[in-house]
């Protein structure tokens, strides 16, 4: 390779970087050949240029085609979110209307036979819910009998496998029970007692999960139809759970 | 020459930043058509429409015994009672019928050609009377 006056010794590759600008000032054919270079140069950097504009063009094609796929599925969250707080809602309703009953029915029971007709109506009502409606029922009806004192425990199971339920309280003789309940049926205990406060205490274990409730009993020459009841609604995405504590006395 | 060239580098350059903006706000301006117009319709939402619809006879139902007035309707086992409440109060896009039971609920005359949702609430009494009934009321859209 010919060597030209005023070029930088050295480095003799034949591949330069169009980073290195040679500046040649004493020979015309140097500045001849100079704007030849410069001349490619520039217009290899006018095409790296152009092809750098355009890329605003590709990237917008780009994010076009990604928005038009998927576009539906931006939607689906909200379709589920809304579909789920519908749901629950329904069950939130099914639920308020199901406890209402349960306290209308023990209303009724005081009007008539109290102890006999509230384990009958209850026992008929949850076998009505339990029916349509994917659901876990555990009741317990306490009647006070305002002449002798003594009250009577009556646990109804619907919750849908056996219990074994523990019945204690204070003041009282025996201290405490234990029953046995099968699934869609109900069982009593006996307490004799006297007036005062009482507390009574269920304590059961249903799939294997040991759950406790306590209520006081205030036991005076009034008859007393005390209700406790424990609901659970389910479907296949969520659940709603009740618990209430009603009395009424006459 | 070499000023010269320097000086039409320059000219080629203002050239070339004009046409990048152009570039430019094409590109946003077809991403915000686009986008605009994917977003624009509302999409249809065809399976929240059964829970809508099955939590409105839900709560018809309950102000109705809110009201006072469904408990008579058991208790006299007028289920044409409830309908008119019913016409009266659900949306013009719904028929819907009403029917009074114990455990087991039949009814005849429903469509074959539609999604038909169905509602129950439960009765359990009236007044110094127990029942032990529940109200299912089958909708559907017109």
């Amino acid at each position: 390779m010919k060597e030209k006056p005023g070029t930088h010794t050295g480095n003799r590759k034949e591949n330069r970087t169009r980073r290195q600008i040679s500046v040649f000032t004493a020979n015309a054919d140097f500045n001849m050949q100079a704007s030849k270079k410069m001349k490619s140069r520039s217009f290899g950097k006018k095409k790296a240029y152009c092809k750098k504009g355009q890329m605003f063009i590709i990237a917008a094609i780009f994010l076009i085609v990604g928005l038009l796929l998927i576009h539906n599925l931006l939607n689906v969250f909200d379709l589920f979110e809304e579909s789920r707080s519908t749901t629950t809602h329904v069950l939130d309703a099914q639920l308020r209307n199901i406890a209402k009953e349960y306290e209308y029915a023990t209303g009724v029971a005081s009007l008539n036979a109290a102890n006999v007709s509230a384990m009958s109506m209850l026992a008929n009502l949850s076998q009505l819910v339990r029916d349509d409606i994917n659901s876990r029922i555990l009741y317990a009806i306490i009647f006070v009998n305002g002449t002798s004192s003594n009250f009577s425990v009556t646990v109804g199971n619907y919750a849908g496998d056996e219990i074994n339920v523990t019945v204690n309280a204070t003041g009282s003789t025996p201290a405490g029970s234990n029953l046995l309940v099968a699934d869609k049926t109900n069982s009593t205990a006996f307490f004799n007692s006297s007036a005062g406060l009482r507390t009574i205490t269920l304590a059961y274990t249903i799939r294997n999960e040991t759950l406790r409730e306590e209520f006081a009993l205030n036991i005076t020459s009034s008859y007393k139809l005390q209700i406790f009841y424990d609901i659970t609604l389910s479907n296949s995405q969520m659940l709603a759970r009740k618990k209430v504590l009603y009395n009424t006395t006459w | 020459m070499a000023k010269r060239k320097i000086f039409d580098k320059g000219k080629n350059c203002g050239r070339k930043g004009f046409v990048y903006t152009i570039e430019v706000l094409l590109a946003i301006f077809l991403v915000a058509v686009t986008i605009t117009s994917l977003f624009l319709q509302v999409p249809e939402k065809p399976q929240g429409d059964i829970a809508i619809t099955k939590r409105l006879g839900i709560e018809t139902l309950e102000y109705l015994d809110n009201k006072d007035v469904l408990r008579n309707y058991v208790n006299s086992n007028d289920a044409a009672g409830i309908e008119r409440e019913l016409d009266a109060l659900l949306p013009n896009r719904l028929n819907s019928n009403a029917t009074i039971c114990e455990r087991s609920c039949t009814f005849s005359g429903l469509p074959v050609d539609r999604n038909v949702i169905v509602a129950d609430y439960y009765v359990s009494g009236y007044r110094t009377t127990y029942l032990g009934k529940k109200v299912r009321v089958f909708m559907w859209s017109r």
